[in-house]
């Protein structure tokens, strides 16, 4: 991924979880990166397409106890209530449909439409954490303690389709 | 006044975040009715008194846009007053949704102070006309 476009994507990811969630994201650093040992048990994907002015997907892989976190967060439930795995889920396909749209409006403007296909939820290993996070279109970060990957990506040529990112005055 | 509102959503849990925005936001809330997609939410309208719609776009068996359409060919439903509540940001599209009788739009992720605002100005706008 391009240094604007991959700017553009965290930003936005990062604006999303922060006002759906209140959790805040870092870029990873170190382990975190490239390696499986802080990656414990199952992890969740969310995945969506859309189509339109341009063609690509977006996915988001988090540990199973993250996406409780967002979830109770996102529900605005107390710790003595948690969130059910279909809460969970939920919420993470919630949170990732919401930043595929902001994201497809920061690259390329106002005018384009797009039509999403409806997020779905499955279950990553995390020893497959490693082969996902060194994906050239995957972009790391650090939620809590945890790892999350956000992967998205647009069919065709490189760089043909960021509209607003090559041009961000107004127009 | 008490306003009964259709929340129209295939996520149980976005209807459940809706109605507790509602809830947060203070709005006047009588009965909140839910359906899973639009064919769900046309039958709720055809059954019950509804003041206001909250509808997503994106479903399964029958998105927020069809359902507009429907009601606005049904003479009996095309009075009532829809919300789409969507990550849609494109303004191609969102014209496109206000000629065919879209009402107003909520761009996800949304504050209860906003859904408030919105839901009270429709209600309160169409109660004094």
């Amino acid at each position: 991924m391009d240094e604007a476009r991959a700017e553009t994507v965290g930003r936005v990811f990062r604006e999303v979880l922060e006002r759906q969630a209140f959790l805040f994201a870092d870029p990873a650093e170190g382990d975190l990166v490239v390696g499986t040992g802080s990656m414990q048990g199952t992890c969740l994907a969310a995945t969506m397409a859309f189509r339109g002015a341009a063609e690509g997907g977006l996915s988001l892989i988090v540990p199973e106890s993250l996406a409780g976190e967002i979830a109770t967060n996102f529900l605005g439930l107390d710790a003595s209530e948690p969130a059910t795995p279909s809460q969970s889920r939920d919420c993470l396909k919630e949170l990732l449909n919401v930043t595929c749209g902001h994201i497809l409006t920061s690259l390329q403007g106002e005018e384009p439409v797009f039509d999403l296909s409806i997020p779905e939820v499955g279950e990553v290993a995390a020893s497959e954490w490693g082969s996902w996070s060194v994906r050239p279109d995957t972009l790391v970060f650090q939620v809590d303690d945890s790892a999350v990957l956000l992967t998205f990506h647009l069919n065709g040529p490189p760089g043909a389709h960021d509209a607003a990112a090559a041009d961000k005055g107004p127009s | 006044m008490a306003y009964n509102i259709l929340v129209v959503d295939d996520s149980e849990t976005m209807r459940a975040v809706i109605a507790k925005s509602l809830d947060l936001g203070g709005v006047a809330l009588g009965t909140l009715f839910q359906a899973a997609n639009g064919a769900e939410g046309l039958e709720v309208l055809r059954r019950e008194w509804v003041d206001l719609v909250l509808a997503d776009i994106n479903m399964p068996v029958m998105g927020g846009v069809r359902m507009v359409e429907e009601m606005k060919a049904d003479p009996a439903l095309n009075g009532i007053p829809v919300v789409i509540v969507s990550t849609e940001g494109s303004a191609t599209r969102l014209q496109a949704l206000k000629d065919q009788g879209v009402s107003a739009f909520l761009r996800k992720p949304f504050q209860p102070e906003e859904l408030k605002r919105t839901v009270e100005t429709l209600l309160q706008g169409e109660g004094n006309g």
